[in-house]
This record gives C-alpha cells, structure tokens and sequence, in this order.
C-alpha cells in the first residue's frame, strides 16, 4: 500500500471540511468540479422541493451529499468505468433526502419507516444514510438497468417486449395503464410484468456475481 | 434483487435519464468550483431570507373590477379611476434585444446579495382585451432560487399556482430578479408592470417574442426577467 501523499491546499476535500488524508488524481477533482457544476442547480431544487423547508436545510443537505460524493471519488470506491457520476449523485442526494425525511418522521412520530422507505427511490436502508459502498453498487446497478432499457445489453436475455414493459413500468404505469397500453388484460399485464422484473433481476444478479469472482 | 428493489431501480434509472435530459439543455458551467464562496455567501443570505420573509408579500391579488374593451382606457377600481401608466422605463430594444424564445437569455451569475436583492413572480390574466383582468403576484415564488436555474416547467408551475381563478384565455407568467429597487413589488406597481406587457405594440415574431420584447420596455433594464406565455383554453 503506498504512502497517503499530503492533501493539497484547496482541494474539494478540505473544502468540504472532510479533513481527507488523500490527494486524489488531478483527472478525478475535475471530474468531481465538473459534475458539482453541473448538478448542485438540481440538487438544491430537489431538496427544496421535497423538504418544504427553505433554503439553509437545502444548503445543509447538499453540503452533506456533495461531502459522501467527494468521499467517494477521492477514496476511490467510486468507479467512473462503472456508473455515471450523475447516477451516483443522483442516488447519494435521494438517499440523504431519505435519511433527512427519515429523522424527521421520527420526531413528530406519524408514519411508519416502512412507508416512508416506500416512497423512495433506492430503498437500501431503513436505518439513516446507505453506507459509500451500497450507494455506488446502486448507482452501478441503476446504470446498468439504464443501458437494458435502451438496448444496449443484447446479453441481458431480455425480449423487445419486456424490455418495452419496463420502460413502461420505469414511467410509473400500474398494472391496470400497462393493460392498456398493451391491449392486454390487466392478470396477463401483471404476469408479463413479474416475468420481465425476473428477468432483469437474473441478468443484474449475474453482472454482479461476475464483477465480484 | 425482489421486485420492490427491481421497481426501485427502474424508477431511479427514469428519474436520472430526465436529470441527463435537463441538464443536456442547461448552458454548459464554468469549471470554477465555488463551494468556499458559497458557503460564506449563504451565511448572509440566511440572515436576510430571515429579515426579507417577514417583510416579503406571499401574495397579493388585483382584480380589474372594470376592464376598458379600449386599449388604454381609463381603468376604475373601487372609488379611484386609474389612468393607463406609460412604461416604466425608457425604452430600449438594444438591451437583451429579443430572444427568439419565451425567455431573456440571463446572465450567468445570479445575484448575490439578499439584503437588497429580491424577486418577484407576476401571473397576469389576459382575455385579448388589452388590459389585464386580474394580476397575482409574489415576492416569495422563487424561494431562494435563481431565475437562470428555473426551467419553462418551473416558470409555468409557479405561474399556475398564483394564476387567477375564473375562465380566462391567457396567463403572461413574468418572473423578475433583481435589485429590490426596481421590482414592481406593490400593488401599483405589479399593476403598472401587468398593464405595460400587455398594452406595449409587439416586437416582430411570435407573440412569445413580442411579451419577451415587451419586458424589456416595462421594467428597468436593471432586472433579469423570464416570460411564460400560458394558453388556459
């Protein structure tokens, strides 16, 4: 294992008050610069929109998800090769939403964490913030699942028709809209549905039993 | 991986595919990373959110209780008689000079100081008679955000939720950041705003051009603006 370099002054890293012992590559700050220019716009619109609170709460989120974001590049858990950034930082800001909607569901006490999780995008946790680790193997997975839904995984063994069924089901269609849509009855609807979710949930096993062996 | 979690996933891989699709749209940033300035600029800004919340409108209706079928007539209001105002500002269509879409191409720093920057978001009633029949408007819509981030949707959205009630053909939602000197934020002035857009001849172009160009001629040249045009029937 090599030395840990001194940090460099100004790096995103002491920026964020992460005090991080390593200086990351040149190429992996700017990436990081590039994305937190490109995203922090939506960032702060999500958790205004979601938190109903005003704009130091959305100040102190972002702050705390663009921290975990930072984290990850500079440690290098986060593998650009494998998920998108904006996947990744798409995934790290819902779970910190998740996480501040959580605390604050178990102040006042009104709904359980279980319907709470419910309404969340990547539900890998019901106990606060997902750890780095499970936040980038989700954004891998989310991209992954992105690339079935355009195609682009011909190994991926899933059909024209199931793969247009997921695309349906990734724009919020119940069963019922899906009968619809399909011409076909709302019990063939749910059949055609747990079969291609099968599908890909074989084909997204098997990418990760392969990334791991 | 059960079906919760599969579900999950392909919500997320939607939800970041529209994310990559605004953002294809936005003007590419600089690289500056401005998290050191930010912080210390949001310091401030949460004292004077704090002082401007409380002496901020939320929101205040005007109803044209008489409309003139004559452009710029004489506008009677309860027991005053309101005659048309001239535009606010001088004109000058070199300033911004018509966009060819709904919105002013902005600036790209939003401004920074709250103690004496605001904004302000007008949702206008227009029933083609020239004068507007009712006006909405609110100091508190953009909730901290810049004009520059908002989206069309945003704009529609914001316009929609103070837009008047009752059957009317159009909505001019204009939203306005700036020095709070020169943002209409009293009923007069909203008023006089609402008037100008919809009384000041067109530019040439489509009538998304025209209020875009209109703007320029009703507000101070001081203020970015961003105009939604909203057909309600």
């Amino acid at each position: 294992m090599p030395d840990k370099p001194e940090p460099a002054a100004h790096t995103p890293s002491t920026v964020m008050g992460l005090g991080a012992n390593l200086a990351p590559s040149a190429h992996s700050r700017e990436e990081f610069e590039r994305a937190h220019q490109r995203l922090k716009g939506w960032m702060i619109r999500l958790f205004l929109e979601n938190t109903g609170h005003g704009r130091d709460v959305a100040d102190e989120l972002s702050q705390r998800a663009w921290s975990l974001i930072w984290q990850a590049v500079s440690s290098g858990r986060y593998d650009p090769q494998r998920a998108a950034l904006t996947t990744f930082a798409y995934g790290v800001a819902h779970n910190v939403l998740r996480q501040w909607q959580q605390g604050r569901l178990r102040e006042q006490r009104r709904e359980s964490l279980a319907a709470a999780a419910a309404r969340s995008d990547l539900a890998t946790s019901t106990d606060g913030l997902s750890d780095v680790g499970d936040l980038v193997a989700d954004a891998e997975r989310v991209d992954l699942v992105r690339s079935c839904l355009r195609g682009q995984q011909p190994d991926s063994g899933l059909s024209a028709g199931e793969t247009h069924l997921l695309r349906l089901l990734s724009q919020g269609l119940t069963d019922r809209e899906l009968a619809v849509e399909l011409d076909i009855s709302p019990s063939t609807a749910n059949a055609r549905k747990r079969s291609a979710m099968a599908a890909l949930s074989n084909y997204l096993t098997k990418m990760e039993e392969k990334r791991t062996t | 991986m059960d079906e919760k979690h599969i579900m999950q996933l392909l919500h997320a891989a939607r939800g970041v595919d529209e994310l990559e699709r605004d953002l294809g749209a936005a003007p590419s940033p600089s690289l500056r990373l401005a998290t050191i300035n930010a912080r210390r600029v949001w310091g401030l800004r949460i004292a004077a959110a704090l002082a401007l919340a409380s002496a901020g409108v939320a929101l205040v209706t005007w109803h044209n209780h008489h409309p003139s079928s004559q452009p710029g007539g004489s506008l009677a209001s309860g027991s005053q008689s309101h005659q048309p105002q001239a535009p606010l500002t001088q004109t000058n269509t070199t300033n911004g000079a018509a966009p060819s879409a709904a919105s002013h191409a902005l600036p790209k720093n939003p401004p920074r100081d709250l103690v004496t920057q605001g904004s302000v978001v007008l949702a206008i009633a227009d029933d083609g008679t020239g004068e507007p029949t009712c006006v909405n408007w609110s100091s508190t819509a953009l909730a901290g955000r810049s004009l520059h981030e908002l989206r069309d949707e945003d704009l529609r959205q914001m316009g929609l939720a103070l837009s008047c009630t009752g059957d009317t053909r159009r909505m001019l939602v204009v939203g306005i950041q700036g020095p709070k000197s020169a943002l209409p934020l009293t009923e007069e002035g909203a008023v006089d705003v609402a008037k100008c857009m919809l009384a000041t001849p067109p530019c040439e172009g489509s009538v998304f051009n025209a209020k875009a160009c209109a703007s320029s001629a009703c507000l101070s040249q001081e203020v970015q603006v961003r105009v939604k045009s909203v057909a309600m029937r």
